[in-house]
């Protein structure tokens, strides 16, 4: 995620113009919802084939979507998350995209 | 005896007895005409390009509990933001679809002869994801009908020997064992 900083070399130093500030762009993230249906077995490979995460993260994500009922598989612009989302969705898969709180 | 063996280069070499063949190439086929759901895929008149680009066309949440477990809302608790999303990505996620079942349906078609012995055939890595997502689409599908919730194994073992449901949920239980199989073969 990219922030403006000024930097300390600068040459000159410049009133920063408020108009100009850029707000950094609240990440977006994918959601995946546990489902009476799926596998264990297909999460995790799901999760390795096309987050291309390890084993053990995938592993990790599945267990944290089969105990609490959901988890945060990955983050990043609104449109990345579309992506992610249809992705989950055509592997049959429930996700949803929504703005990070953070 | 069904079976998925691995090989090399992420390959699946997969053995099915007839009624096996069948039952997985009937099902698949009740699934395009299910993602199909009465809508033009191949547009027989007029502009097909137009057609493509007809994003105004109202893609309302499906009515159908299976079609909305293969098809599920994108946003909680945003219905417009879903509707929106709906509106560009359905139709090529129902085009993904029938793609992964015709995959799953050729090869049980592969074998021209009636001749009662079991189906042998090779997947490639890409043909073995097809089989997989075909698969746990059927598996959605039978369990929306079905009404599968969590944990409730104990009211399906319970239920009296002549419930008609009970084959339907044994097919759905099978085709776990088989895509677990699939799996199996393809992580090794």
């Amino acid at each position: 995620m990219a922030c403006v900083t000024a930097s300390p070399e600068a040459a000159t130093v410049e009133r920063p113009d408020v108009d100009e500030v850029v707000q950094p762009e609240l990440p977006w993230i994918t959601l995946v919802w546990d489902d009476p249906v799926n596998l264990m077995s297909y999460v995790t490979f799901v999760f390795t084939d096309y987050f291309h995460y390890a084993r053990s993260k995938a592993q990790k994500l599945m267990m944290q979507v089969h105990t609490e009922g959901k988890a945060v598989v990955s983050s990043g612009t609104r449109e990345a998350m579309e992506r992610d989302v249809q992705a989950m969705h055509a592997y049959g898969l429930w996700a949803t995209l929504e703005k990070s709180d953070a | 005896m069904t079976q998925f063996r691995s090989r090399r280069r992420g390959g699946v070499y997969v053995v099915l007895p007839p009624y096996a063949a069948g039952l997985i190439a009937n099902l698949a086929r009740q699934l395009i005409e299910l993602l199909s759901d009465g809508e033009v895929v191949q547009p027989s008149g007029g502009d097909p390009l137009e057609a493509m680009l007809d994003f105004d066309a109202p893609r309302d949440t499906p009515d159908d509990p299976a079609l909305l477990r293969l098809l599920p809302p994108a946003h909680r608790g945003d219905d417009e933001a879903a509707a929106e999303f709906r509106r560009f990505t359905e139709r090529g996620l129902r085009e993904g679809k029938i793609r992964d079942a015709r995959v799953v349906v050729s090869k049980l078609e592969d074998d021209g002869d009636t001749v009662p012995d079991d189906l042998e055939f090779e997947l490639d890595p890409q043909e073995a994801r097809s089989w997989m997502r075909c698969l746990t689409d059927l598996r959605l599908t039978l369990a929306a009908r079905l009404g599968v919730a969590a944990d409730d194994e104990s009211v399906w073992e319970g239920l009296p020997e002549d419930d008609e449901r009970l084959p339907v949920y044994e097919i759905y239980g099978w085709l776990g064992y088989l895509l677990e199989s699939l799996i199996d073969a393809v992580r090794r």
